[in-house]
């Protein structure tokens, strides 16, 4: 697909500079016909292509990687362990893999990718701006909507012991009173690499 | 500047749709989130800049052949 835009991109140039040199030879006919090709349709179209693939990207786990800051994040998935939820989804492949971070961090409501491209300016700009920029947190608690989009119609999830203890449990779980990260559930999200680091620096 | 601009309505836009298949190109190969974030509404306003000269170069081509 890259590819294919990469030469679209250049047919739109060299349609560009075709028209320019109609223009100068005066063919008014022409020029009307090749430039309204060449300014309007074309660029549009591979914008929209452009586009398309870029956000594709964005969902790349490498793209969310790509800023210092998630490195341990990112190392968190591969931990080889079940508890943490990040490990446990990316490794048995509960989520595509390729796409791990939008899969759990990005509502699936209707304007989720919407909300999550603003939230990205956002972290432009805490980056470019140096505020904050080595706190990370949640913007709001984690939406159990996400957890249940997958899991709720799962007969393993709702026969769970553990899910069934209180009568309204998933009630509640579904309405986002009590959170699924809640203490003694799953409260690990991510195992990070840097909390057991700072302990080793402290035995030294 | 923007006297000039308007002067020069089509080569501004052939300088603007130049550059915006440039950066358009480029947040295809980039896989860093800042430059991809900057370059990508950079690219549509300069896209949306050239159509608009082109599209107002046609309207003033018509208004003076009288047909608006």
């Amino acid at each position: 697909m890259q590819l294919f835009l990469a030469i679209l991109g250049l047919v739109g140039l060299t349609l560009i500079a075709v028209s320019f040199i109609v223009r100068r030879q005066g063919k008014s006919r022409e020029w009307k016909l090749l430039a309204f090709l060449a300014f309007a349709v074309f660029p549009v179209l591979y914008a929209f292509g452009v586009v398309n693939e870029d956000m594709n990207s964005m969902k790349q786990v490498e793209f969310c990687g790509s800023c210092h800051i998630m490195t341990p994040y990112i190392a968190s998935l591969t931990f080889d362990d079940d508890e943490p939820l990040s490990s446990v989804h990316y490794r048995n492949n509960y989520i595509p893999q390729e796409t791990a971070c939008y899969s759990c961090h990005t509502s699936y409501a209707m304007f989720g990718g919407v909300k999550a491209k603003v939230n990205g300016l956002r972290h432009v700009w805490v980056y470019l701006t140096n505020a904050d920029k080595d706190t990370l947190a949640l913007y709001e608690p984690y939406n159990n909507d996400n957890c249940l989009h997958c899991h709720s119609p799962s007969e393993r999830f709702q026969n769970n012991k553990k899910h069934l203890k209180e009568e309204d449990f998933l009630v509640k779980v579904r309405s986002g009173e009590k959170s699924c990260l809640s203490a003694g559930c799953h409260d690990m999200g991510h195992y990070l690499e840097t909390d057991e680091s700072e302990s080793d620096e402290e035995d030294w | 500047m923007w006297k000039a601009i308007l002067k020069y309505k089509i080569r501004a836009a052939i300088w603007l749709h130049s550059v915006a298949y440039i950066l358009f190109f480029l947040t295809l190969t980039t896989n860093n989130a800042v430059l991809l974030i900057l370059l990508l509404p950079t690219a549509m306003i300069s896209l949306l800049g050239g159509v608009m000269l082109w599209l107002v170069s046609v309207l003033k081509e018509a208004k003076e052949k009288e047909l608006l």
